[in-house]
């Protein structure tokens, strides 16, 4: 049984994808990663998913446990040797690396040529709560009939998507059992429906996996509703059917993906109310909205702050691989993609502005 | 000398005070305090609700700039003007029109209208755009100045967005830096 207080602490890589060697120190509430593009944000979500579930598996009642839960590291990756970091020679190691420090007992993996992963110390593990993988994408279009078919086909996606339709598959909880979410489930609602809207469920699962949204629109299959409110209804409807507790881990891949600023502003608030709740949470983002008005919980701390953490990913030209830079503000931060960006195009416009007339015509 | 010779002429007055902070204009600037000059004062000035940007500029002889500013350094908060509200937009916005309008009347109403002539022409003048500055002081946390530029590029977008009538060429200005050339810009020490 998982404990609320079980934690990812830390992660360290050696010579996996694009990181040679890289350490992170997380908050058991909020974690933020920065990055430009390819310098492996959804990766560490993906591994640190990947490797819970591999303690997951690892300890189902069958033959072979352990081996077990080496395989399921592979529904995440692809089984292929470029998991291994690539020097700039060329030249390949025979080994990564993983270590993943959770609840406080250290775990430990190879990944091996011919490519396996391999328990280094397969010791009694306690148990992860429920993981929750909420990729860019919204899911609720294509759920209707997606666990039948992923377990039949080669579908292009891995199985952080398949857990996302299980999750989804279950039932609403008796509100008996919502207490501790019902000013969360408040909060979104009204971010997607306004205040005042009667009606207590805004989305609701019918035939094969088919939602529908009760909106002041109408009652509305997913397909004709926004991708923002398709993505936050996701977020409500696991709340509501208890796939999202107070001691679950939420992976959430770019939040901004399809919702306008001013929602931005409203998912930091929810998940802050997460955090608060209990839940550990990992984020990959590009946005600014988003990553700086999380940073101000920690910049203006109230009576009850979540903890947080920022981590900024970069690949510094010449370097071999992925270095971290970690701080509990952004303005803790000295490499900020994001904030380098906007100051670029501020100094742009300055160019423009101060040429002179000469040069402009 | 008068006012009205001290104005444009190059080697007179480039030292100014305003609103607490000291500006020292450099050789490359003709400037003046535009709401101080006697033609507004006794031209468009006595239009009730008036009201004329601080500075009208020529740099190198050839950019009119209109230069607004605002110094909310020590301010209580409730006395400063929201950003989110839009009324330091418009009350640029407004200066600006109201200057524009004071150009072109003190030329006409002049005693001496070649003083204003060489304004009037880079004002009527289409391939030379008018640039409005925005110099705008604040008491914020400090933050590196990467941070500082964002927060001064979606301002600068909000008062832009009151001046697409006239030009796009609007910047914000502070001494944290600052990009305005041939200008050095100090504190006023407070008084007691």
């Amino acid at each position: 049984m998982s404990n609320s207080s079980d934690k990812v602490q830390t992660l360290h890589i050696k010579q996996f994808t694009a990181f040679e060697e890289a350490t992170f120190q997380f908050s058991r509430g909020i974690n933020v990663l920065l990055g430009e593009n390819g310098t492996g944000k959804t990766q560490v979500l993906k591994l640190i998913y990947a490797l819970l579930k591999v303690c997951e598996t690892s300890q189902q009642p069958t033959e072979t446990p352990f081996s077990r839960g080496e395989e399921t590291f592979f529904k995440f990756f692809p089984k292929h040797e470029n998991l291994l970091h690539r020097y700039l020679t060329t030249r390949l190691p025979q080994r990564a690396d993983l270590a993943l420090e959770y609840a406080d007992v250290r775990l430990h993996w190879s990944l091996e040529t011919p490519l396996a992963l391999k328990w280094i110390n397969p010791n009694p593990l306690p148990l992860p709560p429920t993981l929750i993988y909420l990729p860019a994408q919204e899911f609720l279009s294509i759920n209707p009939g997606f666990m039948a078919t992923y377990q039949k086909r080669e579908l292009p996606y891995d199985a952080t998507y398949y857990d996302l339709a299980l999750a989804l598959n279950a039932l609403p909880l008796r509100p008996l059992h919502l207490v501790d979410v019902q000013d969360i489930l408040e909060e979104l609602k009204i971010l997607l429906v306004g205040e005042g809207w009667p009606k207590e469920e805004i989305l609701t699962q019918q035939d094969q996996g088919r939602f529908y949204f009760d909106l002041p629109e109408g009652h509305l299959g997913v397909q004709l509703v926004a991708d923002g409110y398709r993505k936050l209804g996701t977020l409500w409807y696991l709340l509501r059917n208890g796939s999202l507790t107070n001691e679950s881990i939420l992976f959430w891949d770019e939040p901004e993906a399809s919702l306008n600023p001013k929602w931005m502003v409203k998912v930091a608030k929810v998940l802050q109310q997460l955090a608060r709740l209990g839940m550990q949470i990992f984020i990959a983002t590009h946005d600014f909205l988003l990553s700086y008005e999380l940073s101000l919980l920690n910049e203006y701390p109230n009576a009850k702050p979540v903890e947080l953490r920022f981590f900024s990913l970069q690949k510094p030209a010449g370097r071999l691989g992925v270095i971290v830079e970690s701080g509990k503000t952004l303005n803790e931060i000295k490499h900020n993609p994001i904030v380098e960006a906007f100051a670029a195009h501020y100094d742009r416009e300055a160019d423009l502005f101060y040429a002179t007339d000469s040069e402009t015509f | 000398m008068t006012v009205k010779q001290t104005f444009f002429m190059p080697q007179t007055q480039k030292h100014f005070e305003e609103s607490g902070l000291a500006f020292t204009f450099g050789e490359r600037w003709q400037v003046g305090k535009l709401d101080e000059h006697r033609d507004y004062r006794r031209g468009l000035g006595t239009l009730e609700g008036s009201k004329a940007v601080d500075f009208l500029g020529i740099l190198d002889g050839r950019e009119l700039y209109l230069i607004e500013v605002k110094n909310f350094r020590h301010y209580r908060i409730e006395n400063k003007e929201r950003l989110s509200t839009g009324e330091l937009a418009l009350e640029l916005a407004q200066k600006v029109r109201d200057s524009l309008a004071c150009l072109i009347g003190a030329y006409h109403t002049s005693d001496e209208p070649d003083f204003w002539q060489p304004v009037v022409k880079l004002l009527c003048h289409q391939k030379r755009k008018i640039k409005i500055v925005l110099w705008l002081e604040h008491d914020l946390p400090p933050s590196p100045l990467a941070r500082q530029k964002v927060v001064q590029l979606v301002s600068k977008k909000v008062f832009k967005s009151r001046l697409t009538w006239l030009t796009s060429q609007v910047i914000l200005e502070s001494r944290d830096g600052q990009r305005l050339p041939d200008l050095q810009v100090s504190n006023l020490p407070r008084p007691p």
